[in-house]
């Protein structure tokens, strides 16, 4: 967060502050006039606050609010999920199994070099047609509403929505994992080989030298990339508005449709992942900063 | 004198390769239970890797080793039984930079033989005092000189009560000043009976010390022999001409 | 040991393509059984009507190719923009005005820390409108706004990574200014930044599939249209995603042996 260090941080204007100011005026007043005057477009700030802000028909949850919070709810367990893969990829990269080092060295490549719309647009055909009625998933979800206490309420969301839910979460955290397992692999290669070698010679075995010996000295690497892709998780998550998963860029696109203020919408809705994004990077610097307090830094 | 009795540790006819490379050439070795091994040589000999063939930290190609009466085949790895029996000291200490040295030392002990907590401590700290450390039990590693974290390295090995512990180049790595207070405390531990395999170019220490050095070159074993015999008359032309090296550089030095 | 950057270069084709290709192979496989067992029927062999049609004996480019040449087209303009947006941002980044420092700020923090998705909707809705923009020309503002933000930091590593020693050498040799910058300088903070750059181009690639929910005609857009036509989801699926993978891990080998030639140099 350190600005140019070794430039003077006194206020003192130069020629450029001059220029770029008139630019701005400029750009700025161009922009007004186009939008009033050029395609005459009224703003309506309040009509479209009450509309986003409006009860449903029976005074339940705004729509607007019921797509932030699907995607809160996407985000957590994406998150969840991801890691879970992400770290069981990436130790797989490691194992002594040829097979499987292939297998999850494979499985990062891939989902890294094909675009993420076109990787759920192939999942979730694959998901919705085969894997849902192969697990027999689609019965458990189809259950009668009232079996929902209200935590799972709080967790899961509306019970008519769990299968929309767990179809947004497998996308985004089959893409998330690959570059969690990226994240973790390049953490790993980071510690000495020593490391692991005087683990083995004192006979520690072996799941308790990646519990006690490497691990902990891969998250404090592992860290700070990691939260990088948390972040992206959120972002990322608005794609699978496209396979039509209820959360905030699928519910802004119905209310802008549905209300013709398509400026204020999408702008609104821009500026609520800007919030979720920006307060979730200063959230998880600190926890970042808590964790890796605890292990004694070293040179 | 190793003839008569079972060896702890024999090599026969063990050659191993690293792609095309041969690093180890039909290597014959059997080193007596208590008996204290020098081994030497230029650089990329395969002094290191012939000693990580020992704790299986290397696996060889051909032949077969025994430790502690287990046979080796090629691409074996160490049986359970033996894990932890055969400590190791690095030229890089490799200690683990994120836990104190009373945690470094008790880790193993605990997770391997099941050493309760307190117990675990108790032993450690009983060999930190015996490497004349224990005042920086609770310390972390990269607070403590060279010197002093090579020794808590070879007290984190013996808290392992290993039967062989394997040292490479203990010294290598460390400012002049310090490397005697190591070589002391590996001295010291010549008394327990323990086996020891030292790679080390420390010839003093060698003549002291051990009851045979091993000269190797480009992965043969050239030339074994008591360390009277072997710095005063060696017996072949490549170990002369690499003592000679050696002891012209300390002289010059 | 497990090193995968070691070896001869043959060795590092064969561990980055041939084996993932031979498992991605199983793996199609495996969906290819799994879904006849639920009695999908596969019809690969329509598939390279939609690479190729060939009317008698002159050949043309299907759909996915005609779409796959859009996907190119507007990555490469976005690419030419993004540089500039980039360069342009990390300047004034290390300008020592306080606007100019301030603008690249909030224009990195606020497409960092919202989705493409979003900006792109943005900007088709909102800005498009307003500047009488078409789909194309926001596609690739919108793509290279977006890329810009962290091209810039390459940029800004790039050239705070300059060598002192180098410029005071070219200095105290009495080069200009202008042929300290053309000789020495700039040759050396381009090789540095080409295999990163390298990796901004497959990003673009990689993300201009989303332009496909603005009506671009581009390769997602082709596949989900013959999809709409003809039912073939994973043939047609499965050969866009490979199309995109071979256009991707083309530039990355690239920028792989860039990196080699280099560290070897
Ligand atoms: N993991 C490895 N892969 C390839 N070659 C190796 C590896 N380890 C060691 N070597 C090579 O084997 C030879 C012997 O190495 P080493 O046993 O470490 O020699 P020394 O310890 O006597 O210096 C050296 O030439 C070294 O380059
Ligand atoms: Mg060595």
């Amino acid at each position: 967060m350190s600005t140019t260090g070794h430039i003077v941080s006194r206020f003192r204007p130069t020629r450029l502050d001059g220029i770029l100011l008139a630019v701005l005026i400029v750009v700025a007043a161009w922009l007004w006039y186009r939008s009033a005057i050029g395609v005459a477009y009224r703003w309506d700030w309040a009509q479209a606050l009450s509309t986003v802000f409006a009860s449903g028909e029976s005074g339940d949850t705004p729509f607007f609010l019921t797509g932030i919070y699907a995607t809160l709810r996407l985000s957590a367990w994406g998150a969840v999920l991801a890691t879970i893969m992400g770290v069981l990829i990436g130790v797989g990269r490691y194992s002594g199994v040829r097979a499987l080092r292939v297998f999850c060295g494979t499985y990062i490549q891939i989902l890294r070099n094909i675009p993420p719309l076109v990787f759920i647009f192939i999942f979730y055909f694959f998901i919705s047609s085969q894997l849902m009625p192969l697990l027999g998933l689609d019965a458990l979800f189809n259950r009668p509403a009232e079996d929902a206490s209200g935590w799972q309420r709080f967790l899961f969301g509306p019970p008519a929505l769990w299968e929309n839910l767990i179809s947004g979460v497998l996308c985004i955290s089959f893409i998330s994992a690959a570059y969690i397992a990226e994240v973790v692999r390049a953490g790993l290669a980071a510690i000495p080989r020593g490391q692991w070698e005087a683990g083995e010679s004192l006979g520690i075995p072996l799941l308790d030298r990646y519990r006690f010996v490497i691990f902990p000295q891969a998250l404090a690497r592992i860290a700070p990339p990691l939260t990088g892709q948390y972040i992206s998780l959120v972002k990322d998550s608005s794609i699978v508005s496209l396979i039509s998963v209820q959360e905030l860029t699928f519910v802004g696109s119905e209310i802008a449709n549905s209300s013709g203020l398509l400026f204020e919408v999408w702008l609104l809705v821009a500026f609520v992942y800007f919030l979720l994004c920006l307060s979730l990077s200063i959230l998880l610097r600190q926890v970042e900063r808590r964790m890796t307090r605890h292990f004694h830094q070293f040179a | 004198m190793s003839d008569e009795t079972q060896p702890i540790i024999a090599f026969e006819n063990v050659s191993k390769w690293f792609g095309t490379f041969q690093v180890l050439r039909d290597i014959d070795l059997r080193i007596g239970d208590g008996e204290c091994i020098v081994i030497c040589g230029p650089s990329g000999s395969g002094k290191s890797t012939l000693i990580r063939c020992m704790n299986r930290l290397e696996t060889h190609d051909r032949g077969v080793v025994r430790v502690e009466g287990v046979e080796l085949g090629p691409g074996e790895r160490l049986p359970r039984e033996l894990r932890g029996k055969i400590g190791m000291v690095f030229q890089s200490f490799n200690l683990f930079p994120h836990m104190t040295v009373l945690r470094n030392l008790s880790l193993a002990p605990m997770r391997n033989l099941g050493m309760d907590k307190e117990r675990a401590e108790q032993t450690a700290l009983a060999y930190l005092e015996r490497v004349h450390i224990g005042e920086q039990a609770e310390k972390y590693p990269d607070q403590l000189s060279g010197g002093q974290q090579q020794r808590v390295a070879i007290a984190r090995a013996l808290c392992m009560k290993p039967d062989i512990l394997l040292f490479d180049e203990p010294t290598s790595s460390l400012d002049p000043e310090m490397i005697r207070e190591v070589l002391d405390v590996i001295y010291e531990l010549t008394d327990d009976g323990i086996t020891m395999v030292c790679v080390t170019h420390e010839m003093g220490f060698a003549r002291k010390v051990s009851d045979r050095v091993i000269f190797m070159d480009h992965g043969e074993i050239v030339e074994s022999a008591a360390p009277d015999e072997f710095f005063d008359a060696p017996r072949e032309e490549r170990t002369r001409a690499f003592l000679n090296q050696i002891l012209h550089y300390e002289a010059s030095a | 040991m497990i090193s995968p950057l070691s070896g001869p270069w043959v060795k590092r084709v064969l561990s980055n393509w041939i084996q993932p290709a031979a498992m991605a192979g199983i793996l199609v496989f495996a969906v290819m059984r799994g879904a006849e067992n639920i009695n999908y029927r596969w019809q690969w062999y329509r598939v390279d009507d939609f690479l190729f049609t060939s009317e008698q004996g002159a050949w043309s480019a299907g759909p996915l190719v005609q779409g796959l040449f859009v996907t190119l087209e507007i990555s490469v303009l976005s690419l030419f923009l993004t540089l500039v947006i980039g360069l342009a941002a990390a300047l004034l980044r290390l300008s020592s005005s306080v606007i100019g420092r301030g603008l690249a700020r909030g224009y990195l923090e606020l497409i960092r820390n919202t989705p493409l998705l979003i900006q792109l909707y943005v900007m088709y809705f909102v800005l498009g409108p307003i500047l009488g923009w078409g789909q194309i020309t926001t596609a690739i503002a919108c793509l290279a706004a977006f890329q810009g933000a962290y091209t810039s930091e390459i940029f800004r590593a790039g050239l705070r990574a300059i060598p002192r020693g180098q410029i005071e050498a070219g200095d105290s040799l009495g080069l200009s200014r202008i042929d300290n910058y053309r000789y020495v300088i700039l040759p050396q903070v381009l090789r540095h930044m080409l295999p990163p750059l390298t990796n901004e181009a497959v990003s673009l690639v990689k993300n201009s599939s989303i332009v496909s929910v603005i009506a671009i005609f581009d390769l997602t857009t082709q596949g989900r249209n013959l999809i709409a036509d003809t039912f073939l989801t994973f043939e047609i699926w499965l050969t866009v995603a490979a199309i995109y993978l071979v256009v991707t891990l083309a530039l990355s080998t690239a920028a792989a042996m860039a990196e080699r030639r280099r560290a070897g140099a």
